[in-house]
């Protein structure tokens, strides 16, 4: 501020439109210096409508371009996934089945994380008790309830999981468990066990992205758990909707 | 109406198959209504009555707050959900008043032909419900089971247990969706008229149907609900709906939503169509096909005919 002092108005305004606009550029690349906004109850404003930008439905590690299959950098850090040697096996298997044995291919729900990577948009609606997300593909939908535990009573075992949350600064940590093991992690036949544990953390960057992380833990399968990260981002179009994915009705249809 | 009766069977065990693995499908609800009369004629007199006097809590920005867990008298069936008319129990019906509150006689208006095409649909196709199929508007919102509404200043959320259907109502001035695209859900926008959430739909793909008995409309039909806070555990919900290729006036059906007591419950997740994959070969092996929808163009025809 002292410097602006000592220059003219104008040249002052010009350093005034500069500052801003440098600091607009840093809020939007550097999620530490962005200001995350507040929902009227106080908690971080996540609501919107996202998407990821990624090929990780087709395989969440690195993989070259096949007919329909985009190359893509896998999600997965560091890497290759930590599977004990039997689950490498099972993975190969499942890779060479996946036309059919892909969960979605039949058209049922795809679990977590998976289904936050799937190629629909998908819309958070918050409460001061719970976030959910209301996902387009077969209106999957999760109900994150914040502060509470999961029930230790629960015997079901769920597509999507039992999630609970809470708010650690001003990211969104989920901890999601209770699952089945009837869904993959991708098109590529990368699996799970019913002991599945998924930590999800939603992080704002900017306006308009949010970082997702992801730490996966299954001592069924994987030698030691291991993460996988990508950004969310905002849905830009100005009449943007959910809309809807019926799968199964599709495919009963042509029945 | 022999396929019927084994094709109804195979529905309801079926389906009786889903509910004995959780217990959810009836919750007890908050007692002491201003209007604790079950029977949607005799509720929605008092209700609008009622609507009157009541000044509703708020959310911090001042409307009515509609959110939490609610869920019909009767549990997960039942009651509108089977026929919209008055009907008895049946086999595959435990019965009940009508919904309709006007015309006032709690008769549905439907045309001649469509009345016929009703009976024949219930006969000839899977419903949707028995497909896990989503409900469409109306009848997701008297499907039976608990619900739970989200409320934020721009959006109306409501969740359903069953099939984990959700509908959200855009509380904006947005247009409808072009005609083109046709959603089981339709497109819902919602405003305030004094008190009341009034939600306005279009778009629906029209393949659900209204009822058990094969009620149907066209992809012209539109519906709009109102739902109105009585008292503090207690909505009053109305659904209009006009579709004049198939009924000659615009009928209104009227609900009681309780609120659920148990303050820790949560809706669980209910996989219908992952838990019931084969159900479709078994309805097919009995001879049901999917409802195809009538056309717009197949009901003027139909209407003209006569």
């Amino acid at each position: 501020m002292k410097l602006l002092l000592r220059v003219s108005m104008v040249r002052g305004f010009a350093v005034l439109l500069l500052l801003a606009a440098a600091s607009a550029v840093a809020q939007q690349d550097e999620g530490e210096e962005y200001s995350v906004p507040r929902t009227p109850f106080g908690h971080p404003d996540l609501q919107g409508i996202w998407q990821v930008l990624s090929t990780a439905v087709w395989d969440i590690e690195d993989h070259a371009a096949q007919l329909g299959v985009p190359a893509g950098q896998g999600v997965v850090l560091g890497g290759p996934i930590p599977y004990q040697p039997w689950a490498e096996e099972q993975r190969a298997e499942n890779y060479e089945n996946r036309l059919m044995g892909d969960p979605e291919a039949s058209c049922k729900m795809v679990g977590v994380p998976r289904i936050t990577y799937m190629p629909f948009p998908f819309q958070i609606v918050q409460t001061p008790t719970q976030v959910t997300i209301l996902y387009e593909y077969v209106h999957t939908v999760r109900n994150i309830y914040l502060d509470s535990d999961h029930p230790d009573d629960m015997t079901d075992r769920l597509w999507m999981g039992d999630s609970r949350g809470r708010w650690e600064g001003d990211a969104l940590v989920v901890d999601v468990v209770h699952f089945t093991d009837q869904t993959w992690f991708d098109r590529s036949g990368n699996f799970h066990s019913e002991a599945l544990h998924v930590i999800e953390r939603y992080s704002r960057s900017g306006p308009d992205h949010m970082i997702y992380e992801v730490t996966i833990e299954d001592s069924a399968v994987f030698t030691e758990s291991w993460q996988m990260r990508m950004p969310l981002y905002r849905r830009q179009e100005e009449d943007i909707r959910l809309l809807e994915y019926e799968c199964h009705a599709y495919l009963e249809a042509g029945r | 109406m022999e396929r019927h009766v084994e094709a109804v069977v195979l529905a309801t065990a079926a389906f009786a198959g889903v509910l004995a693995s959780s217990d959810v499908a009836s919750q007890g609800w908050v007692e002491g209504s201003v209007c604790p009369d079950n029977t949607p004629a005799e509720f929605h007199a008092c209700a609008l009555d009622a609507a009157v006097s009541f000044d509703p809590p708020r959310t911090p920005a001042g409307r009515p707050g509609l959110g939490g867990y609610w869920m019909l008298p009767g549990g997960q069936f039942g009651g509108a959900y089977e026929d919209l008319e008055e009907h008895p129990g049946e086999l595959d019906a435990l019965g009940g008043a009508a919904a309709i509150v006007d015309p006032p006689d709690g008769t549905l208006p439907i045309l001649p032909w469509a009345a016929e095409q009703s009976d024949l649909n219930a006969v000839r196709y899977v419903h949707h419900n028995a497909a896990c199929f989503l409900a469409g508007v109306p009848n997701t919102m008297y499907h039976g089971g608990p619900r739970q509404i989200l409320q934020t200043p721009d959006h109306l959320v409501i969740l359903s247990y069953n099939a984990h259907a959700y509908r959200i109502v855009r509380l904006d001035d947005r247009p409808p969706l072009g005609e083109r695209i046709r959603l089981w859900n339709g497109d819902s926008r919602g405003w305030w008229d004094g008190d009341t959430l009034v939600i306005e739909t279009s778009n629906q793909n029209a393949l659900p149907w209204l009822d058990q008995r094969g009620r149907f409309y066209t992809e012209e039909a539109q519906v709009v609900e109102r739902l109105t806070l009585i008292d503090p555990d207690t909505l009053h919900y109305q659904a209009t709906l006009e579709d004049p290729n198939i009924y000659s006036r615009p009928f209104t059906i009227a609900l009681p939503y309780r609120r659920i007591s148990d303050e820790t419950y949560e809706i669980p997740e209910l996989a219908c169509y992952e838990n019931n994959v084969d159900l479709m070969q078994i309805y097919r092996q009995v001879g049901l096909e999917l409802f195809p929808g009538i056309s717009v163009e197949e009901a003027r025809n139909a209407s003209e005919e006569r």
